[in-house]
């Protein structure tokens, strides 16, 4: 089933897309079921390290928002991010704006999934740097993952949670 | 003018000052969370305040700005994720000027800040 025949991804394929064009000026394509033709022109840079930041989902449903890029493309957005950089970006400054992205991207969902009627919460990010993708713990079993293109460069979003029925 | 960006984030009160800065504002001040605002308070003409913040969040910090009359009628504009109706009605209703849900762009800062100063 594509994204566009389920509310919840469409929701999280929006979100992602409206942050990362508003924050750091770049186009996203998706990968898997829901990728253009061309997309299977890309070649993807190979994930060495990848950073990662958690974004809590409190309230009404609970859960949490995982944002997974390697190093090289957290710098090129914390670049973008930032305004571009005259030093190089230490890692603590890739972690907070990764950590930013998740939750920007996270409100962003919130809002795109519950239309705007009603309130939510989000809790304190947490974040980390890992050796491989299958290090990193969303903290549950995914129900969305969605791969990304970023540059040429994957971007991963996973979301894990109850009470967020497609 | 003296402008404060509270926000947890390095991150995103780089991203405001950024964008202040390319629209002529120069005098700016930073603060992590609202206790950190409070104390920084000095000469402030405008404050741009993130609402979800460990310490003391937004909320809290526009109640204690509201409740001072050295600092009352100061306008604060709220950069935040939370976009639904309710969140924002409380906070206009303790004191907000106005609202803006991330992500933004420079040009919707820059026009709820103007429209703030100016109103």
């Amino acid at each position: 089933m594509g994204c566009d025949q389920n509310r919840r991804c469409a929701a999280l394929s929006s979100a992602l897309s409206q942050s990362l064009e508003t924050l750091a000026f770049v186009e996203i394509m998706p990968l898997g079921e829901d990728a253009p033709p061309e997309a299977e022109l890309i070649e993807l840079h190979p994930r060495n390290e990848v950073f990662w930041a958690s974004i809590p989902l409190v309230r009404p449903a609970s859960g949490g928002l995982t944002v997974v890029l390697s190093r090289e493309l957290a710098a090129m957005l914390t670049d973008q991010i930032y305004g571009f950089l005259e030093e190089e970006p230490t890692e603590s400054m890739l972690l907070d704006a990764v950590a930013e992205l998740a939750n920007v991207i996270s409100g962003q969902f919130m809002n795109n999934f519950l239309e705007g009627s009603s309130s939510f919460e989000l809790g304190v990010p947490f974040k980390g740097t890992s050796s491989k993708d299958s290090n990193v713990d969303p903290g549950g079993t995914a129900i969305e993952r969605l791969d990304y293109a970023v540059e040429g460069h994957k971007l991963t979003v996973l979301l894990v949670g109850d009470g967020l029925e497609a | 003018m003296k402008v404060l960006v509270v926000d947890d984030s390095a991150t995103m009160r780089r991203i405001i000052v950024n964008n202040l800065q390319t629209a002529g504002y120069e005098d700016i001040v930073q603060a992590g969370n609202g206790l950190e605002a409070l104390s920084n308070m000095a000469g402030v003409e405008l404050i741009l305040t993130d609402w979800n913040m460990p310490v003391m969040d937004g909320l809290s910090l526009v109640k204690e700005i509201r409740k001072n009359p050295a600092f009352g009628n100061v306008p604060i504009v709220m950069v935040t994720t939370e976009g639904a109706q309710e969140e924002v009605i409380e906070a206009l209703k303790q004191g907000v000027n106005d609202y803006i849900v991330k992500p933004f762009s420079k040009q919707t800062l820059i026009e709820k800040v103007e429209k703030v100063i100016n109103g």
